[in-house]
């Protein structure tokens, strides 16, 4: 019976394992080192140079976003100013062609009054002359239709006829015409 | 007497056996039991996901990281189970 | 059969590293595990200092690497968590995702195949800094009121005080750190012991019988475990960050 207990109590001593769940102090400490060394190198030497780049790649994009948009509204603005100057530039050629052929067309109204005076003028001197020589044709014609009228008239009747006497006849004949 | 004790010996259930086998069927259960928790949670809550997901096309990302989120909480009990389970094993 | 060779080593041999440096003393045994922790400051460090070199405008090689991962914790952990505020933790969040990433994903590369954070000494550094961190910036933005709006919250009927104060210092105060690491802690342990499992697993079927076709279930199996282990070692460095900040955040900001 005593060996019993003997080998059980032998039995019930065996080396307890190690407690896998207990961090161990080597460990714990070369953790702590290495990660407080890694957070002060990110705080002081290894992020600023990238955070800053990055931030200085984004606002130099942000210049020049800006940049491009206030090209973008110069150059509406100038179109509109082009537009209208284009604009009032078309008016103003409108006006001058509008006052250029009012113009023209009263120097034509001018010329035309000059060109029609002197048509009337030339026809007027023209009747004129033509009235003067149908006057003096008449006259003319008067005196020789008369002589030969009085010569007819004296070969037909075989005497001498005065041309005076007759010369009443003569002009009422005339004028008949 | 000397062959009793040597069949005494050979068949003696120690109490270091003894612990064991408490510790095995303990450790066993203890992760049984702690996983149905977890594993419901977990199923309804990527379910929950996955709807929100298709009700809401775009917000499919924000859904993803916090579905990400719920399943390391819910996981947390689960696995503190599986220490427990550790712990009776090899200690 | 063959299930009756399966040795699966001691726990202690998969979880715990001998030391080769200072192999005597208590304090500074350098183990696998040290080593680990000390490539996780060395290798962000080379990264970024190389990609701080020249003019930035046009980021190419490691600045894109360190960029990116600025990038990532701005917008997805201080803006989600905090807001416009919190980017002067920008280096401390910084450090804790790439300490737990590289503490994590050392899990599936060949030489170390042993997650740092599978041993709690890392996550309970880390997980007591958050907790110091977000309580200081709570006592300095609010003074001691911070204690009263966090053992008070606004908004609750007086009389159900009695039941909500200690549940809320409990819940703030002790079980936060004590969640934070475990959650890292326990994550990394299981993915380690199931990958453990799985490679002893395929040794022990190879050895029982010489043909590959045995390996049929128990190595794809490792495979994508490994897979989904690199996945759960980036969703654990995310997550521990992202509670970090909206501890922090929560400390800044407490109305909710």
């Amino acid at each position: 019976m005593t060996t019993l207990w003997i080998l059980a109590a032998e039995g019930a001593t065996d080396t307890a394992p190690p407690n896998p769940v207990i961090p161990v102090m080597n460990e714990l400490f070369w953790a702590a080192i290495f990660f407080f060394a890694l957070w002060a190198m990110m705080k002081f030497v290894l992020l600023p140079p990238i955070v800053g780049a990055m931030e200085k790649r984004a606002a130099t994009i942000q210049s020049g976003k800006d940049a491009a948009d206030a090209a973008t509204a110069a150059l509406g603005e100038a179109r509109r100013d082009h537009a209208a100057a284009l604009a009032a530039a078309r008016a103003e050629a409108g006006t001058i062609i509008g006052a250029a052929r009012a113009a023209a067309d009263e120097r034509r109204a001018v010329l035309q009054a000059e060109a029609d005076a002197e048509i009337a003028e030339m026809r007027r001197s023209a009747q004129a002359e033509i009235e003067q020589a149908r006057a003096e044709a008449l006259t003319g014609m008067r005196s020789d239709v008369a002589s030969l009228a009085v010569g007819a008239a004296s070969v037909v009747l075989g005497a001498d006829i005065d041309a005076a006497a007759q010369q009443n006849v003569i002009d009422q004949a005339l004028s008949a015409n | 007497m000397s062959t009793l004790a040597q069949l005494a010996a050979e068949t003696a259930y120690t109490a270091a056996e003894a612990k064991n086998n408490a510790a095995a069927s303990g450790a066993g259960m203890a992760y049984g039991l702690a996983a149905i928790g977890p594993g419901i949670g977990i199923g309804y809550l990527v379910g929950q996901a996955v709807q929100a997901m298709a009700r809401q096309p775009e917000s499919a990302g924000t859904v993803q990281t916090t579905m990400f989120l719920g399943i390391a909480f819910t996981e947390a009990l689960a696995l503190i189970g599986f220490v427990v389970f550790i712990l009776l094993k090899f200690v | 059969m063959i299930l009756g060779a399966v040795h699966f080593p001691p726990i202690e041999d998969v979880i715990e590293w001998p030391a080769f440096l200072f192999k005597d003393s208590d304090l500074l045994a350098f183990n696998k595990i040290a080593l680990i922790h000390f490539l996780s400051l060395v290798i962000p460090t080379i990264v970024f200092l190389v990609g701080s070199r020249g003019d930035g405008l046009v980021p190419r090689g490691a600045r894109t690497v360190a960029e990116g991962v600025v990038n990532f914790v701005d917008t997805q952990i201080i803006q989600a968590a905090i807001g416009h505020d919190g980017r002067k933790y920008m280096p401390l969040l910084t450090s804790f995702f790439l300490f737990v990433f590289f503490g994590n994903i050392t899990e599936v590369i060949p030489f170390f195949q042993m997650p740092a954070n599978a041993r709690m000494a890392g996550p309970l550094v880390l997980a007591l800094t958050a907790w110091a961190m977000f309580i200081s910036v709570g006592l300095r933005h609010h003074g001691l009121g911070y204690l009263k709006e966090v053992a008070f919250p606004p908004g609750v009927p007086k009389a159900l005080y009695l039941l909500v104060t200690p549940i809320e210092i409990l819940s703030t105060f002790f079980v936060r750190p004590f969640s934070h690491a475990v959650r890292l802690f326990a994550n990394m342990l299981a993915g380690h012991i199931l990958l453990v499992t799985f490679s002893v697993l395929c040794i022990s079927v190879w050895g029982a019988s010489a043909l590959i076709i045995v390996e049929i279930g128990t190595f794809p199996g490792l495979v994508a475990f490994t897979a989904f282990e690199v996945g759960v070692s980036l969703i654990q460095a995310f997550v521990f960050t992202i509670l970090a900040a909206v501890y922090i955040g929560g400390a800044l900001h407490p109305a909710h």
